[in-house]
């Protein structure tokens, strides 16, 4: 499994800038650090609008985790 | 592969021009035409030529089942994306091992899918039906349990006279129970309250 991957694929489908995607991903043994880096005026996009596409990324992450009790944070970096 | 905008003396020449530099055949090509252009007088004054956008067709429910299939492999489940083209939607049907944990409490994993899913194909593909997700056939089971549960209900508030307030439900779901009653003479349904919690009120009517 690539969380990053994952991350990655769908952050890509929604910017107008896909090349300036950067996603790194952090894994321990309880806990993945998914971290998001967009162009400036994508970051708005990631969110969505009152939060529902970063609030869904977080949900799908966190359900493919959750058999390995490990949780995922999803943040979008400055 | 990105569009091409071409022009020619006409609007068939340039549309050639650029299916040719694309590669594409006409059937797989979507042709825009920007200026039809015009011969002038006696083709000497005001010539002025054609211009066209030509970009490949690609069809929406290919895209959205290669995106789910390849973000399900990422995300670590093996499943299977069956695609089919519906009246009023585009259906993705998921099954595999342990999708089960596709779908969440009350379908909240699934709608987040489903939602990513039309928010990332629209940005490649634009417009068209919108794509509904659906594993191991839960939307179905829990639309003929939704209606059931509101015929039951209004089966009561019709025997009692009190109105009745069923649990909080997204739109479709909501729908799916207005659709179920609609047709009864005794009862009448609305909604109340604020997204996420809203909820369908079951009355008698008046």
């Amino acid at each position: 499994m690539s969380m990053r991957e994952a991350v990655e694929m769908l952050v890509r489908a929604v910017v107008e800038h896909p090349e300036a995607v950067e996603v790194t991903a952090t894994e321990g043994e309880r806990l993945i650090q998914v971290e998001i880096r967009v162009a400036p005026g994508d970051v708005g996009k990631v969110i969505g609008r009152q939060g529902r596409v970063i609030k869904a990324i977080r949900r799908l992450a966190n359900a493919a985790t959750v058999a390995e009790h490990r949780r995922v944070t999803v943040e979008i970096g400055p | 592969m990105k569009a091409l905008e071409k022009s020619g003396r006409t609007v068939e020449e340039a549309t050639a021009a650029a299916l040719a530099e694309l590669g594409l055949a006409r059937e797989h090509a979507q042709v825009e035409v920007l200026d039809e252009g015009s011969r002038g007088l006696f083709g000497l004054l005001g010539n002025k030529e054609a211009l066209v956008r030509v970009s490949p067709l690609v069809d929406k429910l290919d895209t959205a089942r290669d995106f789910l299939m390849r973000l399900l492999t990422a995300l670590g489940f093996e499943a299977v994306v069956d695609g089919a083209e519906e009246e009023e939607c585009l259906r993705l049907e998921v099954s595999g091992e342990a999708t089960v944990r596709l779908i969440g409490k009350q379908g909240e994993v699934l709608d987040a899918l489903q939602f990513l899913l039309n928010v990332a194909t629209s940005r490649a593909v634009g417009g068209g039906k919108r794509l509904v997700v659906d594993v191991d056939g839960f939307r179905a089971k829990r639309e003929q349990a939704v209606r059931h549960l509101a015929l039951q209900v209004a089966e009561k508030v019709q025997r009692t006279g009190e109105r009745a307030v069923l649990e909080a439900m997204n739109a479709h779901e909501r729908k799916v129970v207005h659709l179920a009653l609609q047709e009864l003479a005794a009862v009448e349904t609305h909604s109340e309250g604020e997204e996420p919690h809203r909820r369908v009120v079951i009355e008698p009517r008046r």
